[in-house]
């Protein structure tokens, strides 16, 4: 994520309220896990801890639920045919970005304009909290899709909102991602949302903002654990479910052993040296810049490519030597894997004729992925997104018992990507092992436990997510204060380094929150605010592997 | 994939992975693209369209040729004429059976499904040469029938189905065609690559002969009876000429090709990267 590299500054907030309005009922979970960021983290300081003692899954989709919001929000502020002038740097801050977004004008977001800066953000976000549509399996397959037919004024007015309002998008690698048909789907998609999203009443606003003002109370005051809270409230709302599969998570035996990888192809050393071990009932991160190595490591571990040196292993067995691997583990590498010429379901039933899966299966997979109205049709027609549903279709055709997925989320719509986050959590849940690739940060964030980081074919870590980014942050604080001139005078000092923020912020590197605030105290400065910042994981990620970034220019810091 | 949270059905039984259900499985992707029906269909109609024609022309122009020219014509070349150009259909069948997987990227997907590989190749050989085969033998007996019926006028050329030698040509023939498509399969299995596949091909089957002519009469009398397109070739032959196998020997002699290709195709695929 380029756009929004702090957690909590002010500017990433608004932003991301602002995407909440946008996307709407749409947004369903994604605002509701953002609410929940905050009171868990009013609750719990330290609550990205130990995977291990989670008492409930539901909290990763929690806590990381602001992620997604900015995940969506990277296609939100892209549209390639926008034909507005070429953002050179390829990235924009915050506070540029922000005038940028297709929200609606500011009197227009009624009565939440007015206390926008001052509330804390769950009022706003409130107000959106949509009904998470219904998630059982069942219903969803004969159910349309729960996003309903937008006011076309409305959708026409937003649209024309928006397209006035596009900000190209050009970050550096993201080729994979820019498939322009995809991503004018997800535009599309988004327009649709915020046409819902106007209409939602305001008396349902109103009451939602008050709802959750006595829940954010209730929660400070009686310090009632914020999970049983959710638990409770999604009991007595029968718009909001858990996932059912959601149990305790834990490590066991490795699954995938990699034990001095190595490939080389020609001269160049693809792969190098790499060990690592992957654990069943956690999703864990395979993540590293383009090129570093992660597709030739999946089909090392598939037995595609032969490794030059080292060894893989499934299950303590090599991919190869297991009498039915389908059921073993299910592989979705590079995006097409597809005769072009072939149906989804013919692909799927020679696939289900090799282990003797009866095509009863192969039908259950159509309908799991939503391909049933095109099954029948070539491949070749298929879009990106349409071609990773077909990979994911057959990836997880043998039920398998280990997960291997190339960049599942590559093309798809901001539905698609949270439905394949909960199946990828799901699986996890059911103690299986997921093992899953990708070059964006931000998406592991969202997904992963647990995290294993190439560049250039070598190991750079091998970390739970939380740890990752506590190694990888720098002391960053928020200060908000009237005397923000003498303030920096008094906090200058070697190593010292100063951000401006917005209406009257710094941001100071290289000091902690409390030497800040000793430092005012003793000059007599007030403050108005003092907040650490966390460093984005893009961000950490970004630091891991700057040195090892393959192509591309040399990645700038974000945000300074 | 709706929002709601999926979960994936439960399988009764892993299932396990035999030879007959990689067969059945390569079948299913056998019949399950164009370029199949497409080129056996052409290939069956280059086998009958060609003897027809052939006949047709004959017949009609038989009247202005010599006595000479008369006795050079054969009712069995005649009917099996098609089989010539036909096997340039079946074997651009035979390399796209496998370098389309490479060229689409399916063979990830194949190969994952039977990491051992090997089967794959069996299979697809299996399913194509039977294929080829079953497909091959009612056209070369339609179009025996066909042209012998346009000939009907002139007696000369006319011999029994049940004549010595004429049952072991058509049936000949389609194994000819066969073997020549399991020739062409290895090829691509070997190259990986449609065109080159192809190009392979055509230069064994169509280009090396004719410059078997350029090499000394006695060079060329020995070597060419055993390029395989001229070994092959005797499978189908009424008649044994000079320089040339016997059916027996030509066909072993084209089989032996094909092995060999064979062999070659399955060591690469078990070593090379996908």
């Amino acid at each position: 994520m380029v756009i929004f590299s702090k957690r909590n500054t002010p500017a990433s907030l608004r932003t991301r309220l602002c995407l909440t309005k946008l996307l709407g009922d749409g947004a369903d979970d994604l605002a509701v896990g953002l609410l929940l960021q905050y009171r868990l983290a009013a609750l719990h300081p330290d609550h990205e801890g130990d995977d291990r003692q989670r008492p409930e899954g539901a909290q990763p989709d929690v806590d990381r639920g602001a992620e997604a919001l900015e995940h969506v929000a990277e296609g939100v502020v892209a549209k390639p045919e926008g034909g507005r002038p070429h953002d050179p740097a390829g990235r924009v801050e915050d506070e540029e970005a922000l005038p940028a977004h297709p929200v609606r004008p500011r009197e227009e977001r009624g009565v939440r304009a007015e206390d926008r800066d001052e509330a804390p953000p769950e009022h706003d976000l409130a107000a959106v909290v949509p009904e998470e549509p219904d998630p059982d399996p069942q219903s969803a397959l004969v159910e349309p899709d729960p996003v309903p037919v937008a006011n076309e004024e409305l959708r026409a007015a937003v649209t024309a909102e928006r397209e006035a309002d596009v900000v190209p998008d050009d970050r550096a690698g993201g080729g994979e991602d820019d498939h322009p048909a995809d991503r004018e789907v997800v535009c599309r998609a988004r327009i649709e949302r915020s046409g819902d999203q106007r209409r939602l009443p305001g008396h349902r606003q109103a009451e939602a903002l008050e709802q959750d003002e006595d829940e954010h109370d209730g929660v400070a005051v009686r310090g009632e654990p914020a999970l049983e809270r959710v638990r409770r409230d999604e009991e007595t709302d029968h718009s909001v479910h858990t996932h059912p599969a959601l149990t305790v998570r834990g490590y066991g035996e490795p699954v995938i052993e990699a034990r001095d990888l190595t490939k080389d192809y020609g001269e160049k050393r693809a792969v190098d040296g790499l060990s690592f071990t992957v654990q069943p009932g956690i999703v864990t991160g395979f993540l590293g810049p383009n090129g570093s190595g992660k597709s030739t490591t999946m089909r090392l571990i598939l037995g595609l490519d032969a490794p030059t040196r080292g060894d893989a292993t499934v299950n303590g067995r090599h991919y190869r030597d297991h009498p039915a691997p389908l059921s073993e583990v299910g592989a979705l590498l590079e995006a097409r894997s597809v005769h072009t010429g072939r149906s989804a379901y013919n692909h799927l039933l020679a696939l289900a004729q090799t282990h003797g899966y009866p095509k009863r299966r192969v039908l259950e997979m159509i309908d799991l992925v939503g391909l049933h109205e095109v099954a029948r049709k070539r491949a070749g027609t298929f879009s990106l997104g349409m071609g990773q549903r077909l990979g994911i279709a057959a990836a997880l055709l043998g039920d398998p018992k280990t997960v291997l997925l190339d960049e599942p989320v590559n093309g798809l719509d901001p539905e698609g990507i949270h439905w394949i986050r909960n199946l990828l959590k799901g699986l996890a849940a059911e103690g299986k092992t997921v093992f899953v690739s990708s070059h964006l940060m931000s998406e592991m964030a969202l997904t992963a436990d647990h995290l294993i980081v190439i560049g250039r074919g070598k190991l750079i870590a091998d970390t739970s997510v939380d740890d990752f980014v506590a190694s990888a942050s720098e002391k960053v604080v928020l200060v908000r204060s009237p005397d923000l001139t003498r303030l920096r005078d008094e906090l200058a000092g070697p190593g010292v380094s100063f951000t401006d923020g917005e209406r009257g912020s710094i941001e100071v590197h290289g000091l902690t929150a409390e030497q800040v605030g000793d430092a005012a105290a003793a000059a007599g400065i007030s403050l108005h605010e003092l907040t650490p910042q966390q460093a984005s994981l893009e961000e950490a990620f970004m630091d891991l592997t700057r040195d090892e970034v393959e192509f591309g220019a040399q990645p700038e810091k974000v945000v300074a | 994939m709706s929002a709601a949270a999926p979960t994936v059905p439960k399988l009764e039984a892993p299932g396990r992975v035999t030879f007959p259900r990689v067969v059945l499985a390569e079948w299913t992707k056998f019949r399950s693209v164009r370029s199949t029906a497409w080129t056996l269909g052409i290939g069956i109609l280059l086998t009958t369209l060609f003897p027809i024609l052939f006949a047709t022309v004959t017949s009609s122009h038989w009247g202005q040729m010599s006595p000479h020219e008369r006795a050079s014509r054969s009712p069995l070349d005649i009917a099996l004429a098609g089989v010539f150009v036909a096997q340039l259909a079946i074997a651009v069948l035979g390399v796209l059976v496998i370098s389309a997987e490479y060229s689409t990227g399916s063979v990830r997907s194949t190969f994952t499904a039977v990491p051992k590989r090997l089967p794959v190749l069996w299979a697809k050989l299996v399913d194509y040469a039977v294929v080829s085969f079953v497909v091959l033998v009612p056209a070369v007996i339609v179009s025996f029938f066909a042209s012998q019926a346009i000939l009907a006028r002139h007696d000369i050329l006319q011999i029994s189905f049940t004549a010595p030698g004429v049952a072991r040509c058509m049936i000949g023939g389609a194994l000819y065609v066969a073997m020549v498509g399991v020739f062409a399969l290895a090829l691509g299995a070997i190259v990986r690559n449609t065109a080159g596949g192809i190009a392979t091909f055509a230069g064994i089957f169509f280009v090396i002969p004719p410059l078997m002519n350029l090499l000394p009469t006695s060079w060329n009398n020995a070597i060419s009876q055993y390029l395989p397109s001229n070994a092959g070739q005797q499978i189908f032959s009424l008649d044994h000429a000079q320089h040339t196998l016997t059916p027996l020997a030509g066909g072993l002699v084209l089989a032996g090709y094909c092995a060999a290709a064979i062999a070659i195709a399955a060591f690469l695929l078990r070593r090379r990267d996908v």
